[in-house]
């Protein structure tokens, strides 16, 4: 079964501006879903400076390594979905963790 | 002025648990026949500890029927007015993508006012109507609830259910 979802991030009105899915024949590890995190945001932060820096500002990315972190302490998590900033920017600017299928966030074994 | 309602729900996990309480409570409100026509189910996610999700979302629910989906998300009050915004989003795919559910999403710090707002938007959500996201115009809050500094962005609709 895949265990799959994604990392957007959004513009202005909701546009997408980047995203990095995720779909794995096993629960894809907090390690894996930082650095799949981790190389959205260095995307984002070439091609869109400014919605970068305003999501930095509002610790959307901060926020969402929190997020993933504390999904992996509780063993992972199934379908959920999580949105930063909060309360919501009426530009409508964020990130959002879409876990969609099955489970995600999970330890890496040893963790 | 609003009257704010678990303004601290984020400090105590006593009074996270009213605040998630309290949803539910609203949610029970809503027409139990159009909740079972429609196979509503609460909650949509399972819910994370509160250190986790901090209201994020505190409430959630879903209809496979209508592949519609609310999610609240609530934040501690930062001043003394309304602070309520609505917009619609989808979950499992794009808006184009069958399978997806198209969410309804409110962000909000939670008072009298905001819950009125919360639930007249979930019960037309619920039987698979449209909503207007501009509620100024769509005239669903009484010009007398209204709090001085009322506001919306306009933003786009759904198509018609």
């Amino acid at each position: 079964m895949a265990h799959d979802g994604s990392f957007q991030v959004h513009g202005v009105r909701s546009v997408l501006l980047d995203s990095e899915p995720w779909n794995e024949t096993s629960p894809l590890t907090a390690t894996k879903g930082h650095e799949l995190f981790t190389a959205l945001e260095d995307r984002v932060r070439s091609n869109f400076r400014r919605d970068h820096q305003i999501l930095v500002d509002e610790g959307a990315f901060e926020r969402t390594r929190r997020f993933i972190n504390g999904a992996a302490k509780g063993g992972g998590h199934g379908p959920y979905k999580f949105t930063w900033p909060k309360p919501s920017r009426r530009d409508q600017r964020r990130v959002d963790t879409n876990i969609d299928r099955v489970m995600a966030f999970v330890p890496r074994p040893g963790d | 002025m609003v009257r704010h309602i678990f303004p601290n729900f984020l400090q105590d996990v006593g009074v996270y648990a009213q605040t998630e309480r309290f949803w539910i409570e609203l949610w029970n409100k809503v027409s139990l026949q159009d909740v079972e026509e429609m196979g509503w189910e609460q909650p949509w996610f399972k819910p994370l500890p509160p250190d986790v999700s901090e209201g994020n979302p505190i409430f959630s629910a879903v209809s496979s029927k209508l592949r519609r989906g609310i999610r609240i998300l609530q934040s501690e009050p930062t001043e003394s007015g309304l602070e309520f915004f609505a917009y619609p989003d989808t979950f499992g795919g794009t808006i184009f993508d069958p399978s997806a559910i198209h969410e309804l999403v409110i962000s909000c710090a939670l008072s009298d006012v905001a819950e009125s707002l919360a639930f007249s938007m979930m019960s037309l959500w619920v039987v698979g109507k449209s909503l207007s996201f501009d509620l100024e115009s769509a005239g669903q809050v009484p010009i007398s609830r209204r709090p001085p500094d009322w506001s919306f962005d306009r933003i786009p609709l759904l198509p018609a259910a």
